[in-house]
């Protein structure tokens, strides 16, 4: 199975919208999944999507519990410092750091 | 009466010493700091802490005076405020002990022993100390001394009764209070670390000593006390998780900057953005719905996510101006949803606006994207207006 080496972007609770995109820095598209995920794919040189998915962004994360809606995808994610995971699990464990950090901000 | 005498106090004894040893001495190190701030307004600030002091104002109100000053920092006013204050008092005190020396031996340091006091400063309550000591508790420190007097035995006075300061034991309190303010004052690993018995609190007193401002007592962090390996274990085992530093999520700014300093992304690119952006999108965007949005620099880096945006940023506008429908999102948010043209194709995009009218998600995408948001109540059309 591919792993995709990537990275968390998120701003803060107040914006919530997280994206969890590839470290390579290839150019990327969005399509959309549904209304409140977007995936995103290499572009080529004529900026059509092309490849598998690569990167993931998901409006209201922190409250997101749709798992089972999201693709079923091929691929394994691997943070650094992390060992590679399936998208649902990867997701879910930054879900629960980024609850953490949200309500010890809030203290 | 008691006020005339207080009064009278500040203005005999504190005021000169703060004139004399802190503010007006060419060369202390408040007069450099601030002198930096200019000679204007460095001599009102001096003004009102010798005013402040002399008339034994509350430091907050002296505070507010000198706000101006600092370019209206409130948090730096308070602490040369209360720092500074809070230093003439105590050396005031101090002084006036030594010149009674032959009663007073010595002070004990007096903490305020709350939830807001440092591990240092619990520490250090009740601990006693020499004449020729100063106090030397940090910044915005609200600790006291008080003055320790000879014994009647140590005065020549035979067979009188000892009355020493009844001063409680810092740890009598402590154990006192709950573990929920126990862990604020010691933070969540400190507080297990000193559960567990591995720390006592006076391994959190540090001292600094600056060749400008003297000796500081500080508090020491876990790293120091029990080195990084070590301390890092029991952070962990109190946030009951593992500590990242890699792979900790990065704001989108952050990571288009640090795709660029590795190469993997084009200066060049975003650079042309942020002068699209400063040409075209500073100011509010008005969409076919008679509706305004506004796109901030921070918003434009959420949008330059998508590199079909990134490498062409006027599409943004279109994006924006090419709206034909617009649908109710999540969260009192709203959708836009475009059209437009670019030679002969036709692009389609959507955008998502916040309640408060700023925009940080758009993405240039297929038509049949665009029907995947059907279930979305549609709030605006252009169909319907024409």
């Amino acid at each position: 199975m591919v792993t995709i080496r990537a990275r968390i972007a998120w701003d803060g609770a107040k914006v919530d919208v997280l994206r969890l995109l590839p470290d390579s820095g290839q150019n990327i598209g969005a399509e959309v999944w549904d209304e409140d995920v977007t995936l995103f794919r290499p572009l080529d040189a004529d900026e059509s999507l092309t490849g598998q998915v690569v990167g993931v962004e998901i409006a209201g994360f922190l409250s997101f519990d749709r798992w089972n809606e999201l693709p079923k995808l091929d691929v394994l994610w691997q943070l650094p410092g992390w060992k590679p995971l399936p998208l649902d699990k990867l997701l879910k464990r930054v879900q629960k750091e980024l609850r953490e950090r949200k309500a010890r901000e809030a203290a | 009466m008691q006020s005339n005498t207080d009064e009278r106090f500040f203005r005999v004894t504190v005021a000169p010493l703060l004139r004399r040893y802190r503010i007006v001495q060419d060369g202390s190190p408040l007069r450099d700091l601030l002198d930096e701030l200019g000679p204007e307004a460095s001599a009102s600030i001096r003004k009102a802490l010798i005013a402040g002091v002399a008339t034994g104002q509350n430091p907050r109100v002296i505070a507010r005076q000198v706000r101006q000053a600092l370019g209206g920092n409130l948090v730096r006013a308070l602490t040369i405020a209360r720092t500074e204050v809070l230093r003439a008092y105590r050396e005031s005190s101090r002084r006036t002990y030594q010149a009674n020396s032959d009663v007073i031996k010595g002070r004990i340091w007096h903490s305020a022993l709350g939830t807001r006091t440092c591990p240092a400063c619990w520490a250090m309550h009740g601990t006693f100390h020499r004449l020729d000591e100063r106090l030397d508790d940090h910044p915005r420190g609200r600790c006291a001394m008080v003055p320790v007097t000879k014994t009647w035995e140590e005065l020549g006075f035979k067979g009188i009764p000892e009355a020493p300061p009844q001063i409680e034991k810092w740890t009598d309190l402590f154990d006192r209070f709950p573990n929920a303010d126990k862990e604020r004052i010691l933070g969540k690993a400190g507080f297990q670390v000193y559960k567990a018995g591995v720390v006592k609190l006076e391994d959190f007193v540090g001292r600094r000593v600056s060749r400008e401002w003297g000796t500081m007592r500080y508090t020491r962090s876990l790293r120091d006390i029990l080195g990084p390996k070590e301390a890092r274990k029991w952070m962990e085992k109190a946030l009951n998780h593992p500590l990242r530093t890699e792979g900790a999520p990065e704001s989108v700014k952050q990571r288009i900057e640090r795709l660029i300093a590795e190469g993997k992304k084009s200066g060049e690119d975003v650079a042309n953005a942020i002068q699209f952006w400063q040409q075209r999108l500073q100011s509010d965007i008005r969409l076919p719905s008679g509706d305004t949005a506004q796109i901030t620099l921070d918003d434009l880096y959420h949008l330059m996510v998508d590199d079909r945006i990134l490498r062409k940023p006027e599409r943004v506008l279109q994006v924006a101006q090419g709206v034909f429908e617009i649908r109710q999102a999540k969260g009192e948010r709203r959708r836009i949803l475009s059209s437009w043209v670019e030679g002969e194709q036709p692009l389609y995009g959507f955008a998502i606006i916040e309640p408060d009218g700023r925009i940080r998600t758009m993405h240039v995408v297929g038509y049949n994207d665009l029907r995947k948001y059907r279930k979305e109540t549609l709030l605006w059309s252009r169909s319907e207006q024409e």
